[in-house]
């Protein structure tokens, strides 16, 4: 097993090397997590200092992306707003991840009844379109950045549960995870020594998509001023904020959105990439 | 091919060469190759996985999926015209009417959201004038002659078992009563059972719907029955071409003789090997030089590995490509 | 057929009663008190009392929570707001034709648009059409839907002045809010039609259907585009979610009084029995759509209603 998977790993590596797009996405994630880390290093301003003599100036030598409505720097503001979105969406996915996955582990796993009820409440949260059960349960948190990991982090539970428990039922037949349980391996041991690495691959092929998906729902609750609050430059609120002056600042307003956009599409290439990689049959 | 034939053939593919343009490189399936079929005659064209026989028979429908298929030389006479050069209406027109073919696996090659008759009455409202209730009729009739009640015209192909659906192919192909029935490995992805029972049902039908086959295999046992000519195909070339009894009886390239000895027979001694061609078929993206076969042949001589000799006539109608046939003055084999 | 119908439709009732027991299990156990919130600082203790009786919050969960079951089942009556004191249902009604109006044009425009984008693709594949519009909808899908709303306002309301920023009533005022809520549904839709519609291209039955002689453009249309059309009425159902959900971000953008304007008016204002509606309608509309999806499919593929 240790050999097959191995190589896989190794051929998964080769193809996503050959995908210019995911190499690119990856360099562009690199560059956003590199910046996240070093904000305090890199940014010219802080994202709190205000210069009421700069307020609203468009961009200048001096502030490269201009000033916002307080004076403060929009660079430096999007450059520790990316802390912001890169820690809601690995943290958010980490919350589904875990929750989803255990989830879909159990039920896979023992099936019967368990499962029937597990993957029932999974099609209940379904049933409510995810944007409008973050909007509702980060309305009940209430403001905040764990709040708003935690909203979004909710609403992919259920993908991640239907997936693993789809990738537990294909792997649970097989004859090595029988001998496992000849040897008399315990059901935490099976799952977690034997089932888990085998089902790695649609799992980070997810997570990647996820992440996407959750900075984009973060920017989403926090544009309609539901997440993080200001003064903290969440670059969803920052357009918010912005929007007062999209006809005569528009450079606000594009600034932001420009940000979440290559966020976004950095790791769609990337996920897509991975995913051609790890399974070349299932291009989606 | 043969000047002894007064009559012209059928089929005529002279000097055919396809290629593939991949991502790996280019994959050169089929390689100058010569075959012909007379009217109303059986040919097996015999070869191993990937010798490029179903590229040769798509070829023929016109049917390579370009890109990446590549046709780069030859033409393909059907009735003395070359449908590589027909315009794409025309290629329709026969298509089905006057070549129709049946697939290797009827599990995916029935329109599975279409109902059988429909799919049947579909092909003969292309190439006949017929309407309505005539059409359902044809198709009924065609189900009926594959031995499929009518009444299951009505159903779905995931209700017929994988000998049904070959069945319903067969209709398919032999609705509009073609003149070339190209039948590509029909038995292949079917139980033995049912294998002989569609092997029957295609010789039977060939010889009442009056048409000529091509029937792609690589089973020598299946050619026997049915064939009345056969063509051996390595690594996209006819390597021997002939009819049926002399192939059988005198087999004159070393690959061909190959063939024959991995075949068990009733008389070889129980418990005994069977004689294995050594080596694998040649990396279709890097053909070595010479003759294909000259790295695996067991008689390979310097001029082998230097240059390909193409079809010879050795005997009359007997065609080899080998420098050194089997059996014949010069020849070094048994 | 009409079996497999009336089966999903009953199954659909629990889906929706449990998803009315999330919900105000959610909102019940959000810290901060509505009374308070409903009637402000400036309240005699009396007032805030009398408030809480009147909605019959001092209740226990449990009676709360049958209380509000049994009106809504038996009587389609979703309690009153806190805030505007009117019914919950009357101010929905009032919504729901702009959200449903805004929802379906937005949906009609994507799947009229997107598939057949996706079918050139598919066809073309790798030709400079397809690469095109291969990066135009990975743009689509990675913008957040509240910045292409502003993006266009900008572009086709400040600069050109095409088209009004605000409103829903007349055609003009449509045009905005429909590009911005169709906009990823587009590039999702185009984009799943493109790789369904390849997958299939490259079936052994379409090859059967070209041996036949059958002309290119009907075997698309006739043999490759039903079959492909499976994964894409998932997709599109499931954007119809997406769509409804979005249409509280549209709505705030361009000022529309839809059911999604009027839910985030009351998540500021804490008036729960409006979310609690509006979350409902939302579901329920989602919910029926995907069952009439579900339908529309066994009727192309015979296969589904009989397992």
């Amino acid at each position: 097993m240790a050999i097959k998977s191995n190589s896989l790993w190794k051929l998964a590596f080769i193809r996503l090397r050959r995908n210019y797009l995911a190499i690119l996405g990856f360099i562009v994630l690199f560059i956003l997590v590199f910046v996240a880390i070093f904000a305090d290093q890199i940014s010219p301003y802080g994202y709190e200092q205000q210069d009421y003599m700069m307020i609203r100036q468009g961009p200048s030598a001096k502030h490269l992306l201009g000033t916002d409505e307080f004076g403060r720097d929009v660079l430096s503001r999007l450059i520790y707003g990316s802390r912001i979105s890169l820690q809601v969406g690995l943290v958010a996915v980490a919350i589904s991840l875990f929750a989803g996955g255990a989830i879909g582990a159990i039920a896979g796993y023992f099936g019967g009844r368990i499962d029937n009820i597990l993957m029932r409440i999974m099609d209940i949260q379904l049933a409510i379109p995810t944007i409008l059960l973050a909007i509702v349960i980060s309305a009940a948190l209430g403001p905040g950045l764990f709040n708003l990991m935690v909203a979004v982090g909710i609403t992919s539970i259920p993908r991640f549960a239907r997936l693993m428990r789809a990738s537990v039922l294909s792997i649970k037949g097989m004859e090595f995870i029988e001998a496992a349980r000849a040897m008399g391996a315990s059901h935490t041991r099976i799952i977690l020594i034997y089932i888990l690495p085998n089902c790695m691959a649609p799992l980070i092929v997810q997570s990647t998509l996820s992440v996407a998906n959750a900075i984009l729902f973060a920017a989403t609750l926090s544009f309609l001023g539901l997440g993080v609050q200001p003064p903290f430059p969440e670059w969803g609120g920052m357009l918010s904020a912005a929007r007062p002056y999209l006809r005569t600042n528009a450079y606000l307003s594009i600034f932001p959105g420009l940000a979440i956009m290559i966020t976004i599409l950095a790791l769609n290439f990337l996920g897509d990439g991975l995913r051609d990689a790890l399974d070349p049959k299932q291009k989606r | 091919m043969s000047d002894k034939n007064t009559q012209a053939p059928l089929l005529d593919i002279r000097d055919l060469s396809i290629r593939f343009n991949t991502d790996s490189g280019v994959v050169h399936a089929v390689n100058h190759l010569n075959l012909s079929l007379q009217k109303g005659k059986a040919l097996g064209f015999v070869g191993e996985t990937g010798a490029g026989k179903t590229t040769t028979a798509l070829a023929i429908l016109h049917l390579i999926q370009s890109p990446p298929g590549e046709i780069t030389s030859g033409e393909i006479l059907f009735e003395g015209q070359d449908i590589l050069r027909m315009t794409e209406a025309e290629r329709r027109d026969i298509r089905g009417n006057k070549i129709a073919m049946i697939f290797q696996d009827p599990m995916t090659s029935l329109n599975p959201i279409m109902t059988v008759e429909d799919q049947i009455m579909e092909v003969v409202s292309l190439h006949t004038d017929a309407k309505g209730e005539e059409l359902r009729n044809r198709a009924h009739e065609m189900l009926q002659m594959v031995g499929i009640r009518p009444e299951r015209g009505k159903e779905f192909p995931d209700q017929f078992s994988g000998g049904m659906r070959q069945r319903v192919g067969i209709a398919i192909a032999l609705a509009c009563r073609p003149t070339l029935l190209i039948a590509d490995e029909p038995t292949t992805a079917l139980d033995v059972t049912i294998q002989a029972q569609v092997i029957d049902l295609i010789k039977h039908l060939q010889k009442m719907v009056e048409t000529s086959l091509l029937l792609i295999t690589h089973d020598l046992g299946i050619v026997a029955e049915i064939c009345d000519e056969v063509a051996i195909m390595y690594a996209g070339r006819v390597v021997e071409y002939s009819d049926l009894r002399q192939l059988y009886t005198k087999p004159m390239h070393p690959y061909t003789q190959g063939l024959f000895n991995a075949v068990p027979r009733l008389d070889s001694e129980p418990g005994g090997r069977l004689a294995v061609i050594q080596g694998l078929t040649p990396d279709p993206t890097d053909l070595p030089e010479g003759c294909s076969f000259s790295p695996r042949c067991p008689y390979v001589q310097d001029i082998c590995r230097q240059e390909a000799l193409g079809l010879k006539e050795y005997e009359p109608g007997h065609f080899v490509d080998c420098h050194f046939p089997l059996g014949m003055n010069g020849g070094l084999g048994a | 057929m009409l079996r497999y119908a009336i089966r999903r439709i009953l199954l659909l009732i629990p889906v929706i009663l449990s998803v009315m027991v999330i919900i105000f299990t959610i909102l019940y156990f959000t810290p901060g008190d509505p009374a308070r919130i409903a009637l402000g600082q400036e309240v005699t203790q009396e007032a805030i009392e009398a408030f809480r009786a009147s909605y019959g919050l001092d209740d226990p969960y449990l009676v709360q929570l049958g209380r509000y079951l049994y009106r809504a089942v038996f009587h389609l009556d979703l309690g009153n707001s806190y805030i505007m004191k009117s019914a919950v249902s009357s101010e929905l009604a009032n919504r729901i034709p702009t959200t449903m109006k805004l929802a379906f044009w937005s949906v009609v425009f994507s799947t009229v648009v997107g598939i057949p984008m996706g079918i050139i693709c598919a066809i073309r594949q790798y030709s400079i059409l397809d690469s095109f519009v291969t990066l135009l909808t990975l743009l689509g899908v990675s913008m957040p839907t509240f910045w292409m709303g502003l993006l266009f306002i900008l572009a086709f309301s400040v600069h050109l002045g095409w088209f009004p920023s605000m409103g829903f009533d007349t055609v003009s005022e449509m045009v905005l809010p429909i590009l911005t809520l169709s906009g990823s549904s587009l590039a999702i839709i185009a984009r799943i039609t493109r790789s369904s519609m390849l997958e299939v291209i490259h079936s052994d039955y379409i090859r059967t259907a070209r041996a036949k002689g059958q002309k290119e453009s009907v075997v698309i249309m006739k043999h490759a585009l039903p079959n492909a059309m499976i994964p894409i009425m998932t997709i599109i159902s499931m954007q119809f979610g997406m769509l409804l959900g979005g249409s509280i971000v549209t709505e705030a953008i361009f000022s529309i009084s839809g059911v999604g304007r009027l839910m985030l008016e009351a998540i500021n204002t804490r008036d729960y029995p409006i979310i609690q509606g509006g979350v409902l309608f939302i579901s329920i509309a989602f919910s029926l759509i995907n069952l009439t999806v579900d339908i529309l499919y066994a009727c192309i593929d015979h296969r589904i209603h009989m397992k």
